[in-house]
């Protein structure tokens, strides 16, 4: 199949700021572009960086530098360039132009807004608004895709960790690989694929992002005295994620106009709302509903489900320096009796023990 | 076709210089004073639909004027109905052009025009409305401001903040995003939530030294309450 190779373009140089010129671009083993007015500029096809850019985000930015020295920045408004430009370029190229389409595809969702309809519809929900934003929270929550949900977790997860060392294997690593695999087999049937990502760092906390994420940092890891200490935390962890709490507090940060948005289908919002997450508390009832939840998956997964309160209990002992995962999840009376009565009853044969020698795993903490 | 702009600052006026058969488009009710061989005729662009969604979400007005020199040579001058300056933009067949939705004052015939949504978080947050214009082609563009007019010419990468209800004209190359304001930024009534403009180059960005929405609280402040 030959694919469409020649494209008008807008052209930014050295030569105006601001103003394009008018192009037009052949894509071959280099990229050609001829300026109106007949100036030819040639790029070699390997050094360009695709992008995406413009209006919505809907053209394709392709940077780079001509042979004679000039950056230029080669604005095509026509997203077919990224098929001529999977077909004549080196493997590294193909993996940018695929990644940079993939993100194409998301834009123009809601382009139905401007229809009648869809006026009429606003008009309606913006008196809905008047109902309340937890109502709308709920609808906006069910128009997201998972597959959404899923990318969302991965920009959130990446602007937790931002530069601090992250463990992808190693005994520290398959240790706590281990308690979580376990764990995940309680969840039951779910539309997430589940995610750990281990950082390594002294912070005693862990936490869930939406589409199945969960970070922990070695700092628990440490600080757990059994594995099945920390297969509580994860289960209460992976319980905020099936329930979507993390994706429910980040449409209520972003007020009424984002959950409208959304309803529509608009989910240009949310993006804006990624790094937030990080710094996150959910509600009393999500907590109360992870809890519940995370006592289920642990019994489900023939976990003993009790260590996971002493846990805390011990923790809200530490009187002045009271860890992370405290400050979001106070371990007060109320909770305190609340998982006592969830256990009630479990006993010894309900369970088969994590097999992590524990103390193995907690002698590796580097001297800091 | 020319146009030129006559007493630039806030109260600016443009000037079309028509050959005979010559025309071009202007907002409804834009036409000040013209000679005798122009023809005005009113009509709605695109049909009655087009025309009442324009006025319904654009807030713009339903009808264009088209003004032809059908008698002879011909001038026309033409002004928007707010005090402000005008800029003149040209599309060379390959660039577009986003406007606010006041934006819009007057094209040759050759500029295209249409109206796009910007999708509705970025358009309530923008302060700019759910809808803009999108005008691409080829020819000259005026647009108007509230207040002066500001150009800023930003190369690829550059980035600025603007403030909501300020943008007129960005070119369709520049990235306009709304990012959750850093904390301390203090803004007008629709950044309430803490959302601002971030619009990064490369492309040409035109915003208006007032916010009109701002200069209407003002002057309501001065009328008693009853
Ligand atoms: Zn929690």
């Amino acid at each position: 199949m030959t694919r469409q190779t020649r494209f008008a373009a807008e052209v930014f140089g050295p030569w105006a700021k601001g103003q394009s010129t008018a192009a037009t671009i052949d894509i071959g083993t280099w990229l050609v572009v001829t300026l109106d007015g007949g100036r030819r500029l040639e790029l070699p096809l390997a050094s360009l960086k695709i992008s995406r850019g413009g209006f919505d985000l809907l053209s394709v930015v392709l940077a780079g530098t001509a042979t004679n020295g000039e950056a230029l920045h080669v604005i095509v408004h026509d997203v077919s360039v990224l098929a001529a430009l999977d077909q004549h370029g080196t493997h590294a190229m193909r993996a940018q132009a695929a990644t940079v389409a993939r993100s194409h595809s998301r834009g123009r969702i809601w382009r139905w807004v401007a229809s009648p309809g869809a006026v009429l519809l606003f008009v309606a929900l913006l008196a809905g608004a008047w109902l309340g934003l937890p109502l709308l929270v709920d609808v906006a929550v069910d128009r997201i895709p998972v597959s959404l949900e899923e990318e969302l977790g991965a920009a959130s997860v990446e602007s937790i960790v931002a530069g601090q060392p992250v463990l992808e294997d190693g005994p520290v690593h398959a240790a706590v690989k281990t308690v979580f695999d376990r764990v995940v087999l309680g969840v039951g049937a779910t539309p997430y694929t589940f995610h750990l990502t281990v950082v390594d760092t002294p912070t005693v906390n862990a936490l869930a992002a939406p589409g199945g994420q969960v970070v922990v940092f070695t700092g628990l890891v440490f600080e757990v005295e059994s594995a099945e200490e920390l297969a509580g935390v994860l289960a209460h962890e992976l319980r905020h994620v099936t329930a979507r709490h993390g994706l429910r507090q980040l449409i209520r940060s972003g007020g009424v106009v984002l959950a409208i948005a959304l309803c529509f289908g608009d989910v240009s919002g949310l993006a804006v709302l990624v790094k937030t997450l990080g710094d996150m508390s959910y509600s009393r009832d999500a907590e109360r509903e992870a809890d519940t939840g995370a006592v289920a998956i642990l019994r489900r997964a023939r976990v003993d489900p009790t260590r996971f309160r002493e846990f805390f209990a011990r923790m809200a002992k530490h009187g002045s320096s009271l860890p992370a995962i405290l400050s979001t999840h106070p371990q007060g009376d109320e909770r305190d009796a609340s998982l006592r009565a969830l256990t009630a009853g479990a006993t010894s044969s309900d369970w088969d023990p994590i097999t992590v020698d524990w103390a193995a795993v907690r002698a590796l903490k580097a001297p800091r | 076709m020319r146009f030129e702009i006559l007493y630039p600052g806030s109260y600016a006026m443009a000037k079309a210089t028509l050959a005979q058969d010559e025309q071009f488009r202007a907002e409804s009710g834009a036409m000040v004073a013209m000679t005798s061989t122009v023809d005005v005729e009113g009509k709605m662009e695109g049909g009655l639909w087009k025309a009442l969604k324009r006025k319904a979400v654009g807030g713009e007005s339903m009808f264009m004027q088209t003004l032809k020199a059908t008698r002879g040579p011909g001038e026309v001058f033409i002004a928007p109905s707010t005090p402000g300056d005008l800029a003149l933009l040209e599309l060379n067949g390959a660039n577009n052009y986003f406007l606010q939705k006041e934006g819009f004052l007057a094209a040759e015939s050759g500029v295209t025009l249409e109206t796009v949504s910007q999708g509705i978080f970025k358009g309530i947050m923008s302060g700019e409305g759910v809808f803009v214009q999108r005008v691409g082609g080829q020819g000259k563009l005026l647009v108007s401001s509230f207040g002066a007019i500001h150009k800023l010419a930003l190369a690829p990468g550059e980035n600025y903040v603007v403030d909501n209800g300020h943008l007129v004209a960005w070119s369709g190359t520049v990235t306009y995003e709304i990012k959750k304001a850093s904390s301390g930024w203090l803004s007008s009534a629709t950044s309430g939530e803490g959302f601002v403009c971030h619009l990064t180059g490369p492309g040409d960005v035109y915003f208006q030294t007032r916010n009109a929405a701002s200069f209407g609280q003002w002057v309501a402040s001065f009328i008693p309450a009853r």
